[in-house]
């Protein structure tokens, strides 16, 4: 996959033979992507600028902006066989026409052997009619740098095409086997250890093979600014085809290209129209159709990497009124997400840039807990429940370990996989904590109904017992599907929800209750008494229920830490023993949060539409009987003004 | 030279609008130095303020601007604002946190400010010990339990809206309002945050930022041996290294 991104450096050299045929266009992509290697990667915001239309500047630019992106990503190529590969032959074919069947053996699949193969290619005569003359290439090569540049600039002169070359930095053909290699020297070269090429090496190179994945660019045939590779988009540029001509006429090389390539151990990818047709790598369904959470951080989308098949989900980092640039949440939420590794924490693969948007790529889960408990069918039994909740706890007792607090524990943020496995999800409120000092933090973290009452209370410094009462209240819901304080939203109604099933605090039991910013502020009108028991004794397993309580105490110092938890007697002894909901294996569908509050919203539209119908022609018959009844009392009135108007006249 | 009379209608109007940032504190304060010659006057706009039936949040807010007002006063140099508040700091802790129990919440407040004055050197010690011993009574004396402030139901939320958006009385005395409550809340995280804001800074001389970081340092623990399993795992597949 990785291959991709280089090939586009190929692209950009094969094109420019092919460029000298059509002066003008040509020209400037080669410079462009040239350029584009040296300079976008430093500067993507100089790339949002110049990706405007220009007529001549538009091959240059589209090019630079792509620039950019493959350099991110071209530290994952060099290893593996990739498609891109075949996409370069293809795109020579296309432009060269004599001979593609030639080049293509020849170039194996690695990269370093495209850099062996240089001198074996001149041996292909087919090439020269695109070589420059010889004029030309040494003009190129006294050239410096910095004059490439400067005439890069100065676009739209034909002559300059042959110019290309210089950036090479190939050394001047001499023999007739030069000559005839002339194109694909002129090709490779680029990628010869000149200045410019060592560059992309290097960067090539100490690429982790993670990204490789993530660096596939999109499959081919799209638009500007898309991942494309370069090649196809000079060629288009160029020769002005139709979009999908040129796939076409890639996938026929590489067939051939398979024939010859006995080396080739993997067969070719040939990828079905729709993820072919993908601009990016991530395939994603159009419009809103793959949405699968939404926020304030931004939206959630479903989305299958075209060639590995799997799915993940693309979080989108929300640029809009983002005055200062990236967000420092954002960067704050990565690199808490890079540090942490656990069966119990969604993994974050990588992190992509794409059309000026910057995607955060998790791996996907089919459901979350909320979605799950709402199923209309789907029942959880009680060791499943209790496998859920002990995953739960295991990735709490991870965080807290590590020195995380997630900040947003509810039942919305924790995913479950199709094989019952649960995973924390959403750091986006998350942060580092002081272990061994009490620091200070911001008191507006957590979703309302899982706030501790600490915090709704005004504390700022607080610890890992601010999640073990979140996670306490997604146990209850995991146990009745019902949140245990549904508040409206406001402090004061959220603390009258806690008080009115654990009564209201006593300095007793919490000492530092007076302490609270907004103890008096918030003071509760009246005494009431714990009705937890009354309420959920019957509901809970004995241990389950000596659990929450402990849980659910108003002292966070008394409250269980997370390690704690998985040694208490429910987990522990009691029975059943947790078991995996593999179960859910069956389930048809994906339940999230999002797909059941749309599917909830749905009915409720149906019902309303529903009603409204009825109200309407209920309306309707109501205006019939009320028309007949008006004609008959109009008829009267007019009789009646007759009889008045009659009178006086 | 500006009118007394509208100096002092500008100045109230300042003291009324107050809110949590520290702008609006610092322009009130700003404009009182400015019209230092009135000072007296002024000062007695700040009494008036907060003995007028004002709510507890503004009260609370113009108890945040002395503080800022002595300071700038002292910077220049017009000490005259400082000896009027220490002179008259009695009757503007009883206006803020009075003792009927309506300005609870305000007691907090007052504290922070007075020891915030106290360690400026803007206010003697025995007067702040004083003036908190009293406080703690007051705490004391207020009823255990239910707070002076209207009876909110938790059986119909949406109506608890309507029905305490006007500051009712309870047993005849003047409680706060849902409105003022969250209000305050916000105000007070406005606050906070400005104070995370320098919480990191330390001062340019001296050890302090060493001692600050040798404090910060812990000894290993489980915690450091987890993170460096982890790290020894990345670098077995060789991502990392």
């Amino acid at each position: 996959m990785g291959q991709f991104y280089q090939n586009h450096q190929h692209h950009g050299h094969f094109s420019a033979p092919h460029n000298q045929m059509q002066p003008g266009f040509p020209n400037q992509q080669y410079r462009g992507n040239q350029q584009g290697f040296r300079q976008n990667q430093f500067s993507p915001v100089q790339d949002r600028r110049f990706s405007g239309p220009g007529q001549q500047g538009f091959p240059i630019h589209g090019q630079r902006g792509r620039g950019h992106f493959s350099n991110l990503h071209w530290t994952s190529n060099g290893r593996g066989i990739g498609r891109g590969q075949f996409d370069q032959h293809p795109s020579m074919v296309n432009q060269t026409g004599p001979g593609p069947q030639q080049f293509a053996p020849q170039q194996t699949p690695t990269q370093q052997s495209n850099f062996e193969q240089v001198p074996e290619d001149s041996g292909d005569p087919d090439d020269n009619p695109f070589r420059p003359s010889k004029a030309l290439q040494v003009e190129d090569e006294s050239s410096t740098l910095n004059a490439q540049q400067v005439e890069a600039t100065q676009n739209g002169v034909p002559a300059e095409g042959q110019k290309m070359l210089p950036p090479t930095g190939r050394p001047i053909p001499k023999g007739p086997q030069d000559k005839s290699g002339q194109k694909f020297s002129f090709a490779f070269k680029s990628k010869a250890p000149t200045t410019k090429p060592d560059l992309s090496q290097k960067m090539r190179e100490p690429a982790p093979r993670r990204d490789a994945v993530s660096s596939g660019p999109g499959p081919s045939g799209t638009r500007t600014k898309t991942r494309e590779t370069p090649s196809e988009h000079t060629l288009k540029r160029a020769t002005g085809p139709e979009r999908h001509a040129p796939r076409k006429e890639e996938k026929k090389v590489e067939k051939r290209e398979e024939k010859r390539e006995m080396r080739l151990t993997k067969a070719p990818l040939t990828l079905p129209p729709e993820f072919a047709a993908s601009d990016s790598v991530y395939f994603r369904k159009p419009g809103n159709e793959s949405v699968v959470g939404s926020g304030t951080y931004g939206k959630v989308f479903k989305a299958m990497h075209v060639y590995t098949k799997q799915l993940v989900a693309l979080k989108k980092i929300r640029m809009e009124g983002e005055r200062d640039g990236f967000p420092v949440t954002a960067v704050r939420e990565i690199k808490l997400l890079q540090s942490l590794k656990h069966v119990n924490v969604v993994s974050l693969q990588e992190v992509m840039v794409e059309k000026n948007d910057c995607f955060m790529v998790f791996e996907y889960l089919s459901h979350d807990l909320t979605g799950l408990l709402n199923h209309p069918t789907f029942k959880l039994e009680h060791a499943h429940k209790k496998h859920l909740a002990k995953q739960l706890f295991e990735g709490l007792d991870y965080l807290h370990r590590r020195g995380v607090l997630h900040r947003d524990i509810k039942a919305a943020n924790i995913l479950v996989s199709r094989e019952g496995q649960l995973k924390l999800a959403d750091f986006g409120l998350a942060r580092f904590f002081a272990k061994r000092r009490q620091l200070d933090y911001t008191n507006r973290v957590i979703t309302i109904w899982y706030r501790s009452p600490e915090l709704l209370l005004g504390e700022t410094q607080y610890g890992p017992a601010v999640d073990i009462w979140s996670a306490a209240c997604v146990l209850i819901e995991i146990f009745t599907k019902h949140a245990i304080f549904p508040g409206d939203g406001g402090e004061i109604n959220q603390l009258d929800k806690i008080y009115a099933i654990l009564g209201t605090p006593m300095k007793t039991e919490w000492p530092s209750l007076v302490d609270m910013a907004w103890y008096e502020l918030l003071r509760p009108v009246e005494r009431r008494h714990n009705v937890f028991a009354e309420k959920y004794k019957e509901k809970l397993t004995p241990a389950a229920f000596d659990l929450l309580s402990s849980m659910f105490q108003y002292d966070p110092a008394k409250r269980p830490s997370a390690t704690e938890i998985l040694e208490h007697p429910y987990f522990v002894s009691e029975e059943p023993a947790p078991r995996q909901a593999i179960e859910l294996r069956d389930l048809e569908g994906d339940w999230h949060e999002f797909e059941s509050k749309a599917l909830r919203k749905e009915n409720e539209r149906r019902d309303k539409e529903a009603k409204k119908e009825i109200q309407r022609k209920e309306q309707q018959k109501e205006k019939e009987r009320e028309k007949r009844r008006s004609s008959m009392t109009v008829s009267t009135e007019r009789d009646a003004k007759r009889q008045q108007t009659a009178r006086p006249g | 030279m500006a009118d007394p009379f509208e100096v002092r209608m500008r100045f109230t109007s300042q003291l009324q609008h107050l809110n949590a940032s520290v702008t609006s504190s610092q322009k009130a304060a700003l404009y009182a130095l400015k019209y230092r010659d009135m000072d007296e006057d002024l000062h007695s706009c700040i009494l008036e303020q907060l003995e007028r039936q004002n709510s507890m949040n503004t009260r609370a807010n113009i108890m945040y601007f002395i503080e800022h007002l002595c300071d700038m006063a002292q910077k220049e140099n017009h000490m005259e604002f400082v000896r009027m508040i220490q002179r008259d700091i009695l009757r503007v802790v009883d206006a803020v946190a009075p003792g009927d129990g309506s300005g609870a919440a305000n007691v907090k407040v007052v504290r922070r400010v007075l020891a915030a004055l106290q360690s400026k050197s803007l206010l003697p010690l025995q007067t702040l010990s004083d003036i908190s011993a009293c406080l703690n009574e007051r705490d004391r004396d207020l009823p255990p339990g239910p707070s002076p402030r209207p009876r909110r139901s938790t059986t119909n939320n949406q109506n608890s809206n309507n029905s305490n958006s006007n500051s009712a009385t309870t047993n005849g005395t003047r409680v706060l309002d849902k409105r003022q409550i969250e209000q305050r809340i916000e105000e007070d995280r406005e606050r906070h945050k400005r104070l995370r804001e320098s919480i990191w800074a330390v001062e340019a001389e001296g050890d302090g930022e060493f001692e600050r970081l040798w404090g910060e340092g812990s000894e290993v623990g489980e915690d450091d041996v987890l993170a460096g399993e982890e790290d020894r795992g990345e670098r077995r597949r060789g991502r990392i290294g």
